[in-house]
Order: C-alpha cells, then structure tokens, then sequence
C-alpha cells in the first residue's frame, strides 16, 4: 500500500505561504506613497540606497524561506492507506504520523472554491466519529480534483469491508448514481421560508415599531426639506445597513445552497451545493446520530418542512451546513425523506403528539416563575433608575408587548413540545417559533440526564437532556416533560 | 440495582464548598453595589438582605439535603447517579457507551481525602462525585474490568 503514497498538490505551497504574501503586500501598499516619494526626491542618493538594500534583501530572503519552509513540508509529507489506516505522514523537522482507521470515518468531503476550480484542485476533508475532534475537521488536504476523488472512492470501497487499491489515476472514475439538483427557484424559496425568528422579529420592530416610535416623538424623522435633516439620514442609514445586512445574509444562503443536491448510494449519503465554494459530503448511513427536521416560523405557517442531519463532521465551520432536504411542502418532504433515508421513520411525527397529563400544572407554574420573575425584574430596576410613570408611554408599550410576547413565548412553547417513544427510536418535538424534531435511535444516544423540581416530582414526571455524539451545538438535546412510565421505558431501551 | 450513600466526609465537604462558594458570590455582589453606589438606593440594602438570609439558609440547609439525597450505584449495565435537594438530577450511563475513566480531586477534596469519578462517552461528561479515594479506584477498576469485557465480547461479535 505505501507505494501508493501520495503528495499534495503543489498549490498548497502558495496557499500556506499566502497569508505572508497576503501580509507583504498589504504593507507595500499602505507605504506605496512613502515609497514613491523616496525614490522620486531629489535627495535620493546611493548612500539611500545602500540603507534600503538589506531591507528588501533580508524580506526577499524570508520570502524565500517561507517559501522554501512550505516546499519542504510539501515534498515531505505523504497520504496513504496502509491496511485499515489513512495515514497522513510528515517528517519536516518533526516527524508526525497521523494513522486514522478507515472504520471511524465519519464522512469525506469534497470542497472546491473559486480558485481550486480554476486550477483544478479539490480540499480533501476528512472527519472522524469522535468527541473530541467534533468541532474539528481531523484531516484537510488539497489535492488535485482527479487524485481527490480516486482517493474518495478508495476510501468508501475500504469503508463497505472491499479491498482496493488507492488508483490516483483519472481513469478509475466510477459508477455514480443519477443526481437531481434542486432548482434555483426552489433554492429560493428555501432561503425565504428559512427566515429565522430573529430576522422576522427585526422586520416587524422596524414595520410596527418605527411607526409608533415616530408618533409618540422618541424618533424624529426630520424634515429633509428643511437645512436641517441630520436625523433623517441617520434613520435612512440605519434602516438601509438592516436592509443590507437582511440581503447580504439571504444572497449568502442563496449562493451557499446553490445547486443543492442530496442521494443515496447503497450505504452512504451523497450531498452536494455550493456556488462560490462548491461542497461534496459522502457520508455512510451508521455514522448518523440523529435526523433533525425543522420547521422556522414561515415554515411551520405555511406547511414546509426541511431536514438536516446530525453527525460529528458536517458543522465544523460557516460554509458545511448539515442539510439533507431543502425546504417543501410536507407531503412532498416525507416522500422525499421515505426515499433517500427510509431508516429514520417519519410516521410518529405525522401524528398529534400529547404531554403528560399533570405537565399543564408543572408547565404554569414554571411560566408564572418566570413571568413573575420578569415583573420583579421591571420594577426594581424602575426604582433603581428612579424612572417616574409620566411621560414614559414608549416604555409601557415595551412593558406591554413584552408580556404579551412572554405568554405567547410559552404558550408555543406548550403546545410545540412532544416526545414519542417508538420501538427502535424516539422522537422529540421542542422549539417555540421555530420547530424542531429530532428523530434519534436509542442505540446512538450516548446517556441522558432527568430533571425534576419538586412539583414535577410530585406529579411523577420529569424533564431532561439527551447526550449524542455531535458538533457541540446539537450534542445535547432537550427532553420534554415524560412520565415516569415513560422515563422506565427509555431507561429500558438505552441498555436494550 | 444496589445504591449507595455517601461517605460521612461527603456532607463536611459540601458544607466547606457550599461556604466558599456562597462568600465568593456575596463578595463579588457586594464590590459591585459598592462600586456602582447602588446601595444609596433604598430598594438595594432591602434586595441584598433578602438575597443575604436566601445564601445564609441555602448554606445551612441545602448541603445537608443533598448529601441524604445523593445516590450512586453501578451494575454490568449501567451507572446511575441521583443528586441535588430540591431541584434533583438522575444521570444514567451505558457502560458500552464510556470511552475514558478519570479521577479527579479538587483542593476541598484532597483535604477531605474525597475524590471524583469523571466518565466520559462520546456524547459528554459524567460525574459521580464526593467518593473516598478507595471507593473511587475500586469503582474504576471495576468500571475497566467491565468496559473490557464489554469489548471482548463485541470484538468475538464482530468475528
């Protein structure tokens, strides 16, 4: 197998060196007058010159070390598969050997942005099923697009238990299954009913609220007629970077999910988008801990759902996005999810989903904690701030809406949450204005914790958490209020 | 699943930790009233003397309630853990599920000769906490001569 080792391709020197470049170049350009000047004044000499010379030799030189540094890493390190090992070799000045069995690999990725497209070359990303490198791609390599996907290929045949070469060579393409993007419009369609809450929110302050702020006089719009018309602009610009940022975030989303593309290929899952930065996950079915479904508040009003998958590589940064389906209407969502992953049911999540029944009694007293909390919060820091009741109609209004939006908060909340225990999985429904359901298999949850209050333990029922193994951001999930039959049975099927 | 109760020195030390914790927290508070001149306000000595006499209770009672409560016990399965006095918490773990075993002991514990068990599995961290030092290594033997186990038999599974 070592006669199959592999280098990177050669552009990674440029690449690791870039941020020096990138460095150097900023800094001639901030001197660039300065430069100029010196060279063109009359008292420019060679005794000058003879000043300057070790200057740009010694950063010519450290270029030229930088440079010379990274071949040598380049020249020196080495990929290959050595039995049931990925090995990613290095002997620099420090050997390191990095051996990762071929059987904990989470999923490979295939990434190419802009400039990697243009000269041919493909991020080769690799990621493990392990808590500790779970916010972390474990291997990131560039390589040419050919090698990159011979080496894919070799991988997953290693993966699904067949021995095989590691073929560098173009010619070793294989069979793919037949790929069916999502159109833009859908694309579109996806990043509009993905809204998230916060933007919403934002919009309706700005519909509703600027009106009032206006009409009680706490923001004046100016005249811009008259000379003096400071204050409108500064609305006008602050209304415009909202808008800016709203259309930045949504041509971002756009662009990201462009060409969106998921199937299934026997054991694995294949995922595909990307405009600028073009993204490729192959991802093997035993490594999904959990399927999330979501439904954000323009969503969940309009009867579209999307799915994204919880598994330890897909997350670690900005640009992977966990996706499995885009957003569409639900009927056509559990077709779809029925024919690329027909393993995580979707029929317990069709049905109406019920509480306990004593959790409306511990659920009111925890809200009425909180609302009571809230109001002991307001007065006091009224009386701390010595705020008098006249003339502060703005800030009742605040007052108003927010205990409006406080009972409306819990009572989504109420009426969002649900578990469902079935033979092999269990299903939770929680969120507020967004929903989300996590489909989980008992055999993937790693441990969980209950919680109860006095009340609840009164009542016999009990809310918790549930510990997968994921990016930390979905690596605990929160369980609604079950009974203590309930808290039996998932103790039963976690040992099972 | 037998459960067991903590060692007396378990309570002793809830009561030092409960004691720094609580005076930690009331300094801080009161370098901040005192700082901002809150306390000038009348509505702020009256908030700080109840928050004062909630602390001074929470000190004198609550230790005392958890060490009753706290429960731990460990079978070929599982380990279970069941702590706190109002608000409780039961913790359980697959044995199938633990990567790593460790000990770990704070200041207050090693003076008080207590230790605690940290187990880990891929989805997080388990504590069992406020063990004597040869509870705790006889508890992580066992946990290995059963993690082992667990991995021979999955290994001949596999086979």
């Amino acid at each position: 197998m070592e006669s199959n080792k592999i280098r990177c391709h050669f552009s990674i020197i440029f690449e690791k060196a870039g941020s020096f470049l990138v460095f150097w170049f900023i800094l001639a350009w901030n001197w660039i007058d300065d430069i100029i000047e010196l060279f063109t004044s009359p008292d420019f000499n060679q005794k000058a010159f003879q000043h300057l010379l070790p200057i740009c030799v010694g950063l010519i030189l450290l270029l030229v070390f930088i440079l010379g540094y990274q071949f040598l890493v380049w020249r020196k390190t080495f990929i290959y598969l050595e039995g049931d090992t990925f090995v990613v070799e290095r002997s620099t000045l420090n050997r390191k050997k990095n051996s990762l069995s071929i059987s904990s690999i989470a999923n490979i990725n295939l990434e190419q942005n802009l400039f990697e497209r243009l000269i041919g070359t493909s991020r080769f990303k690799l990621d493990t099923d392990s808590f500790s490198t779970a916010d972390s791609t474990d291997v990131s390599i560039v390589l040419s697009t050919p090698k990159a996907t011979a080496l894919k290929e070799s991988l997953l045949s290693l993966m699904n238990n067949t021995t095989h070469k590691v073929d560098t060579s173009a010619s070793s393409a294989q069979t793919t299954p037949e790929h069916s993007y999502v159109s833009t419009k859908d694309v579109l369609s996806h990043c509009f009913f993905s809204l998230p809450s916060a933007t919403i929110f934002f919009f309706l302050i700005l519909v509703i609220g600027l009106p009032l702020a206006v009409h009680f006089g706490y923001l004046s719009l100016g005249n811009p007629a008259s000379g003096n018309n400071s204050e409108f602009y500064k609305s006008i610009f602050a209304i415009a970077i909202f808008v800016i940022t709203y259309v930045y975030s949504f041509l971002k989303r756009l662009l990201s999910f462009y060409h969106f593309c998921c199937c299934r290929q026997g054991n694995e899952l294949m995922i595909q988008y990307g405009f600028f930065r073009k993204q490729e996950f192959t991802i093997p079915l035993e490594r999904i801990n959990a399927v999330q479904l979501l439904q954000p508040p323009l969503a969940r009003l309009t009867g579209r759902m999307q799915a994204q998958l919880i598994c330890v590589g897909i997350g670690d940064d900005d640009t992977e996005k966990p996706q499995l389906t885009l957003s569409m209407k639900k009927d056509l969502f559990f077709a779809h999810l029925q024919e690329i992953l027909p393993e995580f049911s979707t029929e317990s999540i069709k049905n109406v989903h019920n509480l306990p029944n004593n959790t409306g009694i511990a659920y009111f007293f925890s809200c009425l904690s909180f609302f009571l909390l809230f109001q002991a919060f307001f007065w006091i820091t009224l009386s701390v701030l010595d705020i008098k009741s006249s003339g502060t109609q703005f800030l009742w209004i605040c007052y108003g809406v927010s205990n409006v939006f406080i009972i409306l908060y819990q009572l989504l909340h109420y009426h969002t949450m649900g578990t469902v225990l079935e033979e092999k999985r269990l299903t939770i429904h929680n969120g507020v204005f967004q929903k989300q359901i996590y489909i989980i298999p008992y055999r993937k949850i790693q441990f969980f914790t209950f919680h109860q209050n006095p009340l609840c333990g009164f009542l016999q029922i009990a809310r918790g958490e549930i510990h997968l193994l994921a990016p930390l951001t979905n690596s605990t999930i929160s369980l609604p209020y079950i009974n203590s039959k309930d808290m039996n049975l998932l103790k039963v099927k976690l040992l099972d | 699943m037998e459960l067991k109760q903590l060692n007396q020195k378990a309570l002793y030390c809830m009561y030092v930790t409960t004691f720094c914790m609580t005076v930690v927290a009331l300094a801080v508070i009161t370098a901040i009233l005192y700082f901002t001149s809150l306390f000038s306000k009348p509505i702020v000595p009256i908030l700080f003397g109840i928050l004062f006499i909630f602390s001074l209770s929470d000190l004198l009672i609550c230790p005392f309630f958890r060490y009753r409560r706290y429960r731990y016990g460990l079978d070929k399965d599982c380990i279970y853990i069941r702590e706190g006095f109002l608000w409780t918490e039961e913790t359980i773990v697959p044995l199938e599920r633990l990567h790593k075993i460790a000990l770990s002991q704070g200041p207050i514990d090693r003076f008080f000769g207590l230790t605690k068990v940290i187990v880990t599995t891929a989805g997080g961290d388990a504590e069992i906490n406020f063990l004597e030092y040869t509870v705790a290594q006889s508890i992580t033997e066992s946990l290995k001569h059963k993690i082992n186990h667990i991995a021979l038999e999955e290994k001949h599974g596999k086979q």
